[in-house]
């Protein structure tokens, strides 16, 4: 459905009569374009999935606000993307904490890529972790998909923060993506959330 | 955001991807770039941004890294054109993967002060030897100059192989109608 809204500038124009003052597009939103949001209310799952994703944009981001349940000061956050088989998940990790900073990598991972971490029951209570997530080029059926991720968890105490590159590999579509906590056995806390959009790579 | 351009890379490779006449009406850019070069290296390719089309000797970067085994930094000054380190695989790295760059200049328009580019990007390829294995980049790059931008023009090493594509838009500061 279109958004018409009336801009204040077309009364100044001076519009031929046959252009319309009415916009026709979504200029509010440009090309980032909110696809799906999820929230948890009642505890009992680790995961926000986002099915029937659009074919229609170019690329993905993903933001998340998590906290997980488990008795441990952070778990783990993960993606799952539907074009990958378990076992074909993988990531490159630079994490800084207070203290000092490390690479690590993931190889041949089976759930998902890991891609962050996120605060857990051990952590001050009500702080919750965030995560932005892109996705380039989803739609691209000919080549593996990648995900660049910034991580922070930051609990007043051993905190750390995260870039991570993740390799889903996999030539099929990207259908649903489901972010994740795994690890400490822990599931999503009550106020968890995540939103997927859409870029558009047109006007 | 608003797009403003794509280019990708079908048919044939191509040496670089030409972003010209870059309106002057937005406040911020971001630019989404794709990439893999048909050259091979075991470590990923850097990719390069010629500004204007002139490469004066007025950048410079610095990086912060990991390759899966080390953090690491490093910086290079008198440069003559944006540098986005160690974003780009290339056909010696895994088969049919593609580097990602989320690049943002800020006030790229603005002639009172220099240029600031912040990239985050690199690329896993589910392990390998370094430097041949993934990288995972936060970069710095800076232009001195005062004038506006106009132009972008991406590059690495060789051609970009087939797929490849660079996403340029804009960033409002304000309302677009001005309401």
């Amino acid at each position: 459905m279109a958004i018409s809204r009336f801009a204040a500038s077309r009364l100044t124009q001076g519009l031929p009569k046959y252009q319309s003052a009415w916009d026709q597009d979504n200029v509010e939103q440009g090309a980032l374009v909110p696809i799906a949001s999820g929230v948890i209310t009642t505890q009992g799952t680790n995961q926000i999935q986002f099915a029937n994703i659009p074919q229609i944009y170019q690329h993905l981001m993903i933001i998340t606000n998590f906290r997980s349940t488990a008795v441990a000061s952070t778990e783990k956050l993960y993606i799952y993307t539907s074009n990958t088989s378990v076992g074909n998940f993988s990531s490159t990790i630079l994490s800084a904490t207070s203290s000092s900073i490390s690479s690590t990598r993931v190889t041949n991972d089976y759930y998902g890529s890991e891609c962050g971490l996120t605060p857990a029951a051990s952590s001050p209570a009500g702080v919750f972790g965030s995560s932005e997530t892109h996705i380039l080029n989803y739609v691209d059926t000919s080549n593996h998909r990648s995900a660049i991720t910034k991580s922070s968890c930051n609990i007043d105490g051993p905190s750390t923060s995260q870039i991570v590159a993740s390799l889903c590999r996999g030539t099929g579509a990207i259908n649903y993506i489901t972010m994740f906590v795994y690890g400490n056995s822990g599931n999503l806390a009550p106020g968890s959330n995540a939103t997927l959009y859409g870029i558009k790579a047109s006007a | 955001m608003h797009h403003i351009q794509s280019i990708s890379v079908t048919g044939s490779s191509v040496s670089t991807l030409d972003f010209t006449n870059i309106p002057q009406t937005f406040k911020h850019l971001h630019i989404k770039a794709y990439t893999r070069m048909q050259a091979s290296q075991n470590v990923p390719y850097d990719l390069t941004i010629t500004v204007n089309g002139a490469n004066p000797t007025q950048f410079a970067f610095h990086r912060l890294s990991g390759n899966g085994a080390t953090a690491s930094s490093a910086n290079y000054t008198n440069d003559t054109l944006f540098r986005v380190p160690l974003v780009v695989p290339n056909a010696f790295h895994t088969s049919n993967v593609f580097g990602s760059a989320l690049i943002d200049i800020l006030d790229y328009s603005a002639t009172t002060k220099g240029k600031t580019l912040r990239a985050l990007g690199g690329q896993d390829v589910n392990g390998g030897t370094e430097p041949a294995a993934g990288w995972i980049n936060l970069t710095s790059s800076m232009w001195n100059s005062t004038s506006a931008i106009t132009s972008l023009t991406f590059a690495s090493f060789g051609n970009f192989a087939i797929g490849t594509r660079v996403d340029l838009y804009g960033l409002t500061s304000s309302n677009k109608d001005g309401l």
